[in-house]
């Protein structure tokens, strides 16, 4: 007998969002033979209205971040722009210096770490900062790493399980009298933050469509067009994006994402507005739980994401006795193996043992009666869990 | 997970503790932290009253009420692990919840055997 949902509460935002009605039917338009399906690089009438869309959508998303089009490089989502900015920056820059030198932190997305790993094997020294409790790494923890042989740092905007908002900025401004470059990895900060990539100051930025109503399968890497960030192509055939990354441009995943950049500026201030209501209806009423702590609460985050321990209990079986309410146990990515996660670990959480962790994270969609409902089933289970659970009769 | 699973972990049989129990069984899985308490009162050679409590994944905890029933019931100590097995349908991973669960209630046993 599969387990029965009443309704589902969708409180993961930033695993994934809905695609917006708007962008489904944009991206519909773009597939059948009265649509936008032809080759954006075909010459012919269609095939230049296709890629006039495309262009559109760049210009959508360029102004959403605060670029120019010609600095965008569409990919195939966050992940795919973090590996072609750094394997592309440092085959690129990589001569330049007897040992290359990246910086990044312990509680990037695996998508930075993992290349990182594969980086170090090739080769490239590596450095990995620790966070402070609260998750933040600090402008001066980049200074002090930096090296003559430094070439790239690599640092998220906001972390995906925390909710934490990094010093850009700082980092940026110190790395003026530095010839590194900077990477931010911007896919939990797209669409719901105001993000202007020239202001922050970075090289490089990855974002993903996913997570902020458009498609799954379709992201972006920001290129700095002046002063010049330059990386070498990852994927070759067809030099299509100035041969930054070949391959035929999937039309429909573009205007996706166009759309989606499009909607994301139009109700940014309104979708900022509206997290915030949620988030402090849901930091209220998660404090009348006992024994609750909000992770990264010390530290400028994210409303959208709000990181809970609840002492005394297991995440496993705290997300099993919530069905119906869509959360995660710190990020999915980790879920499935039953580690703890790195991220609480590197700030001093033991995400495991003997402690439940949550990442609520709420979104456009999200109204105040869901936050009610999610409340009102997590101080049962809670509570349910705690009564026959030993570690809690112990404390 | 199997619905007599769910429906144990929705509403888990025996759960507490004993007071002035005779017995006091603790165990603590060292790879995964799962942990469960067993108490238990004893008269005339028999259980006479048992109560558990567990934290760890749901199996674990769906296990132990399925198995403190299954004792209570009269129900044979070298006979848990199969009647557990058969109930449960655990995943490879999760076998080391049977051992646990097994330790703990073999535990009681021996303090009932004195």
């Amino acid at each position: 007998m599969s387990t029965q949902i009443s309704r589902p509460i969708y409180l993961d935002y930033a695993a994934t969002t809905p695609v917006a009605p708007e962008v489904a039917e944009a991206m519909a338009n773009c597939l059948t033979i009265d649509g936008l399906f032809a080759n954006p690089a075909s010459e012919h009438a269609l095939g230049r209205l296709a890629g006039r869309a495309v262009e559109q959508s760049k210009s959508a998303l360029a102004k959403l971040i605060s670029c120019d089009g010609a600095e965008l490089v569409f990919t195939s989502g966050a992940t795919e722009a973090n590996n072609l900015a750094l394997k592309g920056a440092f085959e690129f820059y990589g001569k330049r210096v007897a040992k290359p030198h990246l910086i990044t932190s312990k509680i990037e997305h695996k998508a930075v770490l993992d290349v990182a790993d594969w980086l170090e094997q090739s080769g490239v020294a590596v450095t990995r900062l620790a966070p402070d409790a609260n998750g933040v790494i600090s402008a001066q923890q980049v200074e002090d790493a930096l090296t003559d042989d430094t070439l790239l740092v690599s640092i998220q905007h906001v972390n995906n399980e925390l909710g934490v908002v990094q010093p850009i900025a700082e980092i940026a401004a110190l790395l003026k009298t530095h010839p590194a470059r900077l990477h931010v990895d911007a896919a939990q900060s797209v669409g719901k933050l105001a993000v202007d990539v020239k202001a922050l100051g970075v090289d490089y930025l990855s974002l993903s469509a996913h997570k902020f109503y458009g498609p799954k399968g379709i992201g972006a890497l920001y290129v700095c067009g002046q002063p010049r960030a330059s990386l070498r192509a990852q994927i070759h055939g067809g030099s299509q994006q100035n041969g930054f990354r070949s391959g035929t441009l999937p039309v429909h995943q573009i205007v996706g994402l166009g759309k989606a950049a499009e909607l994301a500026a139009q109700r940014l201030d309104e979708d900022l507005k509206q997290a915030a209501i949620l988030r402090a209806a849901l930091e209220q009423g998660l404090k009348k739980i006992d024994a609750v702590t909000i992770n990264g609460a010390g530290a400028e985050h994210i409303a959208n994401i709000c990181n809970v321990n609840f002492a005394g209990i297991a995440g496993e079986s705290l997300l099993y006795a919530l069905p119906d309410l869509m959360v995660s146990t710190g990020s999915a990515c980790n879920a499935d193996r039953g580690e703890p996660s790195y991220v609480l670990v590197a700030v001093g959480v033991d995400g495991r043992r003997p402690q439940a962790n949550l990442r609520i994270s709420l979104g456009r969609y999200t109204q105040l009666e869901d936050i009610d409902l999610a409340l009102e089933k997590i101080t049962q289970a809670v509570a349910r869990l705690r009564r026959i659970s030993p570690w809690w009769s112990d404390a | 997970m199997p619905s007599v699973l769910r429906q144990h972990f929705d509403a888990p049989q025996n759960t507490g503790v004993v007071s002035g129990a005779d017995a006091d069984i603790r165990q603590i899985s060292a790879a995964w932290g799962d942990e469960i308490r067993l108490t238990a009162a004893f008269s005339g050679g028999k259980i006479s009253e048992l109560k558990w409590q567990a934290a760890g994944r749901p199996e674990l905890l769906a296990g132990m009420s399925l198995a403190s029933s299954y004792i209570l019931g009269g129900g044979d100590i070298d006979r848990l692990r199969t009647e557990l097995e058969s109930q449960l349908e655990l995943s490879t991973s999760n076998h080391y919840l049977l051992l646990l669960i097994e330790d703990g209630f073999t535990a009681l046993m021996k303090c009932l055997e004195g």
